[in-house]
């Protein structure tokens, strides 16, 4: 039987079943992470393409499963980041209960990680924008519900992940076909501008992020968050395979550059709109913009150190963010605007605490989690690149005095009403989070492994 | 079936015909049969890159795709379900100015040599240059659901056009018919969510 036939059962079982006991919250979202967490199991542990004993049985698992005369492999370079996804999935679904959200949420969000990871198995690699795109529907289903009705911003996201799909599709087939050289420097130069487009869409580099403000204000941050950082990852991820896969790409400076001066600009640009926001939903739509920045300076340095920093940073950013809006989903539930969140934080503590924690990690604070990457990234490009170390000082310092700001404002002076009670297991969920991020925040090698395998996948980009 | 390719030039009048008609209409149920000539049009030209299963395929998504958003949007009525509230720039005769504008340039397009390398038919080119155009025009001027819905379905249909000469794969055709698919159950659910809302609204009241 083939690996990527079992994902695919799995999937199903467990989105019907979710589907079924959607009525049982809790019930539903541990369901799902139990099923993303056993597929998870499955990817990183069981080994394919070799016969072994389970029990009295033998039994062996191909890693290729064909369809339509196309190929999903399961192969050792895209195992990790399969496995990353659904332990993202882990650690994101059974928090669906805490945060209250749509109750179809964890059959489709399971749906949604099948797709992504589809998208990482499918040969030739470049179909996984159709992959992308897919994933991008299940998307809307997230983030439009009977309780979010506005749609502009999941249609925004929808009409630009389209124009990355066609884009990339396009240049996948001019590389293939035309084959481009350094020596078709007219052709080089309009497949880098069509890559660059359609990975700037499915990295939500501005100006492609416009829906993102607006999703953060219309849907669950909490959705948001789940979507983003699964779509991002498949973006961050297919964006690495790019480039180990073609030579004439990686010995282009000015992809790299491009890449580089994109995250600069991002990481500034997110930092100033999240100053300006009276929204905190909108606020946490610009940090993790800001998260996004970051991660794109590391790549776009080209180096290997740089790309495995990239890495770490999209590891531990799930945890960061997730907490973060896990926090953000009680707040929103009282008031949104700065004007209304005045002595917020003592009717919600474990909520704004968790909130605040989340954003300082995604600043980059000593102890959390988001330090140890931007501190070794620091290293890495500060004597190489001024302007993209300037920019990672200024977005930890900018995002570092927001949270005091916004510390400032929930702790400050309120309209005295009384604490808000929240119910027990919420509660663990939140100081869960909290005490992970401080863990990661300490312990960073923790993450080494997996970004490790990740690079001996990517044989050409980690020589 | 090789006959059809001695009158190429019927779709690609079909598609200019049926592309100005839903840039210039309100969008409402009956301009799913608009679509349905248009995906059949679009089937033709495809015929000339494509193996006859995939011309089937791409034909019956097409179809399917028509039923689907009638069936989801017939509710709605011959009324638009947000007024389509256009910028003031944007009424008809601007409308028809655009498209006069875009006529001309995907003409021009499809005649430069920008699809050089894949070898594609002019009739397919000027077709699929139209498509695109008329969608960005749709997508940039509407409000309406229904007609981003149309303007995106036409997008990925003038694309996969020009595509089919590149990689004629069944898969890939069974691929993008799915994006098809999807883009379509996106926007009946999100329309079916707004009528909700806007019955309970009224409920309410």
């Amino acid at each position: 039987m083939s690996a990527g036939l079992i994902i695919f059962l799995l999937t199903v079982i467990y989105s019907l079943l979710c589907l079924v006991l959607r009525h049982q919250r809790m019930t539903s979202a541990f369901a799902a992470a139990i099923g993303a967490g056993s597929i998870a199991a499955f990817v990183l542990l069981v080994p394919f393409d070799e016969a072994f004993l389970f029990g009295d049985f033998s039994i062996k698992f191909a890693s290729e499963w064909i369809i339509l005369g196309r190929m999903f492999s399961l192969s050792d370079n895209v195992r990790p980041l399969i496995g990353f996804l659904y332990l993202a999935g882990t650690f994101l679904l059974p928090a669906a209960w805490a945060a209250k959200v749509n109750r179809f949420f964890p059959s489709v969000g399971l749906l949604i990680l099948a797709i992504v990871a589809a998208s990482l198995m499918v040969d030739p690699f470049v179909f996984a924008a159709v992959f992308i795109e897919l994933a991008a529907m299940g998307a809307v289903f997230v983030l439009v519900t009977q309780q979010h009705t506005r749609s502009t911003g999941a249609t925004r996201m929808l009409i630009l992940y389209t124009f990355a799909m066609i884009s990339i599709l396009f240049t996948g087939s001019l590389l293939d076909v035309a084959g481009i050289t350094s020596a078709t420097p007219v052709l080089a130069m309009r497949v880098t501008f069509m890559l660059g487009f359609g990975f700037a869409i499915l990295m939500t580099v501005p100006p492609f992020h416009l829906w993102l403000p607006k999703s953060a204000d219309e849907s669950d941050p909490y959705l948001l968050i789940f979507i983003l950082v699964i779509l991002q990852s498949a973006g961050f991820f297919f964006l690495l395979r790019f480039l180990d896969s073609y030579l004439w790409l990686r010995e282009q400076t000015l992809i790299f550059d491009g890449i580089r001066i994109a995250g600069i600009i991002t990481t500034i640009l997110a930092v100033v709109f999240s100053a300006s926001q009276r929204d905190i939903k909108k606020l946490m739509a610009y940090a993790l913009l800001v998260d996004l920045g970051v991660m794109l300076i590391a790549v776009g340095s080209g180096t290997e150190d740089a790309f495995r920093i990239a890495l770490s940073l999209s590891a531990v950013r799930v945890v960061a963010l997730g907490v973060l809006a896990l926090g953000l989903s009680y707040l929103c539930n009282v008031k949104r605007l700065i004007s209304q969140m005045g002595g917020v934080g003592y009717k919600m503590p474990f909520a704004a605490v968790a909130f605040l924690i989340g954003l300082l990690s995604a600043a980059g604070t000593p102890l959390t989690a988001g330090f140890p990457g931007r501190w070794s990234l620091l290293t890495a490009v500060l004597q190489g690149d001024k302007l993209a170390a300037g920019a990672v000082i200024f977005s930890m310092i900018g995002l570092g005095v927001l949270v005091i700001r916004w510390a400032a404002i929930l702790f400050g002076k309120g309209d005295g009403e009384e604490l808000i009670t929240v119910s027990k297991e919420p509660r663990i969920f939140l100081l869960g989070g909290i005490i992970l991020l401080l863990l990661l925040g300490l312990f960073p090698q923790l993450v080494f492994p997996w970004v490790e395998d990740v690079a001996s996948g990517l044989a050409n980009l980690f020589l | 079936m090789t006959w059809l390719n001695n009158y190429l030039i019927l779709p690609v009048i079909f598609i200019f015909i049926t592309g100005t008609a839903l840039a210039i209409m309100k969008p409402q149920p009956r301009s799913m049969l608009i679509l349905a000539v248009q995906y059949l049009s679009i089937s033709w030209l495809a015929a000339t890159s494509l193996p006859a299963a995939g011309v089937a395929a791409k034909l019956v998504t097409g179809l399917l795709v028509c039923v689907i958003l009638y069936l989801g949007i017939r509710q709605i009525g011959n009324e638009p379900l947000q007024g389509d509230e256009q910028l003031l720039s944007a009424n008809l005769p601007f409308r028809i100015i655009a498209l006069l504008i875009v006529l001309v340039a995907s003409v021009s397009v499809a005649r430069s040599n920008l699809f050089a390398q894949f070898d594609i038919r002019i009739e397919a080119s000027v077709g699929a240059s139209f498509l695109i155009a008329s969608s960005l025009l749709n997508l940039g001027l509407g409000t309406d659901k229904l007609r981003i819905g149309i303007g995106l379905l036409t997008l990925v249909s003038g694309a996969e056009l020009i595509y089919g000469f590149i990689e004629p794969a069944l898969a890939l055709v069974a691929l993008l018919a799915m994006v098809h698919l999807g883009i379509v159950l996106v926007f009946s659910y999100i329309i079916s969510i707004q009528i909700r809302y806007v019955m309970s609204e009224n409920h309410d009241l």
